[in-house]
């Protein structure tokens, strides 16, 4: 069975639009997979059925084993702990720090204090962000609040990374550090990425699989 | 512990509003306790004083009275049952109203039982039992002025009653409307810790501790605020009016401290869960 597999999945939103219709594709572990497609394409709908903000009108999803759609809602926590997600509006609080940001998942995950601070502070050295570590998400240029949800993301080393436009607010030599470093990590760590995006370009740069959706449908794949 | 101070100190305001909520109904609940024990001291010193008199008819026997005497002690509602003979009752006639034996030649002085109920508001039920029995002439309980007194005395202690529940209920509500105001607030950082995979117990522990630290924080504040005013009270009244039954100022500080403690964190743990279950419940 694969890491991650979507088995015929419908998603339909009152009052009758159509997000995603059918979808099926398999993704393995340790495996960097784009999935492309133009905005309303249906990308952050299959992210947000992952991370279980929604629940697939239709159709089977199944990850590390593990069918997830009829997961009871107590569990959904677990299931996100697994997770690293840079959500494309972000998601932050600007009342905390960057430090803090770093933190909470560490915390959640009951990472004792020393840890904590040792993994916040490698991300914050391999984002750039160290000097800014004091600062509230508030203040932060939107290319910095953008590199600081990547940190977030994999700060507890999750078995599965969803970034879902994660260059949107980047600078081109900022896109494609953040990118390599999604890829190394799971060339290295053997960390499952799944990167959406509409940037044809970047596609470009990584040789990777690239699954192509539109409409809520999958419109082919491309390696 | 850092993370539930930050919280705190991040939005004071809702904080000391929860914590003057609480001082304000530990006072105020204080304040009814007090009255409530003075009112049950002046009750226990009156019900002796509201005795019920039963008169035996003529042709029961002493064996008779003797039995139905301690039927009626045996009685939840009784507290004491004392048998009048009448040598005893023309005695005590004899010597209220200061006669001699030839004065009252003549006049039959009948037996009779007294008793003294656990509860002066009780008072009326006793002496319908007792009417039942076929053994009493009469049963006498004070008429109307004891009637009235018990009214007032039903009256008082339900107002009290009604006020303390709503002196919790006010306090209970401001503390869930600070709270809810306080996770609305914060649903950003809920919901963040929610996507990181946070549980709603993870989210829900730093406002319960803050509502237990706020409760009690005003729990202690009530206390130090009845120690202040009750200690000079009790010196300044029993100087005054040595005579009047006061409750004892060290016992009703220690009936406080337990209750205000009680009061507030149970105050400040309840608002926090229903202002927060109020608050998840609104949130999309």
């Amino acid at each position: 069975m694969a890491f991650l597999e979507f088995r015929g999945v419908s998603k339909v939103y009152p009052p009758g639009i159509r997000a995603l219709e059918k979808v099926t594709f398999a993704v393995e572990k340790g495996e960097f997979v784009f999935l492309q497609g133009p905005t309303g394409a249906g990308k952050t709908t299959l992210f947000r059925l992952i991370t279980q903000e929604e629940r697939p009108t239709e159709g089977e999803i199944w990850f590390s084993g593990r069918r997830i759609d009829t997961l009871d809602p107590r569990f959904v926590p677990f299931l996100r702990q697994h997770l690293g997600v840079v959500f494309q509006d972000l998601e932050i609080v600007p009342d905390w720090t960057v430090y803090e940001h770093l933190v909470a998942p560490l915390v959640v995950l009951g990472v004792n204090g020393k840890e904590a601070r040792k993994a916040a502070w490698n991300v914050l050295r391999l984002l750039g962000l160290e000097k800014k570590s004091t600062f509230r998400a508030r203040w932060l240029s939107g290319g910095e609040k953008q590199k600081l949800c990547v940190g977030r993301a994999l700060v507890h080393r999750p078995k599965l990374v969803l970034a879902d436009e994660p260059t949107g607010n980047l600078d081109a030599a900022s896109a494609l550090e953040v990118l390599n470093l999604l890829w190394n990590l799971s060339r290295n760590d053997c960390v499952t990425v799944i990167v959406a995006t509409h940037n044809e370009a970047l596609l470009e740069r990584f040789p990777a699989r690239a699954i192509l959706l539109e409409q809520g449908r999958i419109r082919g794949e491309r390696f | 512990m850092g993370r539930f101070s930050r919280y705190m100190f991040r939005r004071p305001g809702l904080f000391v509003l929860g914590v003057l909520s609480v001082l304000f109904a530990g006072v105020l609940v204080n304040a009814t306790v007090f009255g409530y024990l003075e009112a049950v001291r002046l009750r226990e010193h009156w019900r002796e004083r509201f005795t019920i008199r039963a008169i035996f008819r003529e042709d029961v026997n002493r064996e008779s009275m003797e039995r139905i005497r301690e039927e009626v002690a045996r009685y939840p509602l009784v507290e004491q049952a004392t048998l009048v003979l009448p040598e005893e009752a023309k005695a005590r006639f004899l010597e209220r109203l200061g006669l001699s034996e030839e004065a009252v030649a003549g006049i039959s002085f009948p037996a009779s039982l007294e008793v003294v109920p656990r509860h002066i508001e009780d008072l009326p039920e006793i002496a319908a039992t007792l009417r039942a029995e076929e053994a009493f002439a009469e049963v006498f309980c004070g008429g109307k002025e004891v009637e009235g007194f018990l009214r007032l005395f039903r009256l008082l202690l339900g107002s009290l009653g009604g006020f303390l529940l709503g002196v919790l209920g006010f306090g209970v509500f401001v503390i869930v409307v600070t709270t809810a105001l306080a996770v609305q607030l914060r649903g950003r950082e809920i919901e963040v810790l929610s996507l990181v995979g946070a549980p709603s117990a993870f989210s829900l522990a730093p406002f319960l501790l803050e509502g237990l630290f706020g409760g009690l924080l005003g729990s202690v504040g009530a206390y130090l605020l009845s120690l202040a005013f009750f200690v000079p009270f009790f010196r300044l009244v029993s100087e005054a009016f040595p005579g009047f039954l006061w409750v004892n100022v060290e016992e009703l500080l220690v009936v406080f401290f337990p209750l205000d403690l009680g009061v507030g964190c149970g105050m400040g743990v309840l608002g926090v869960l229903l202002g927060h279950w109020r608050a998840r419940r609104r949130s999309p």
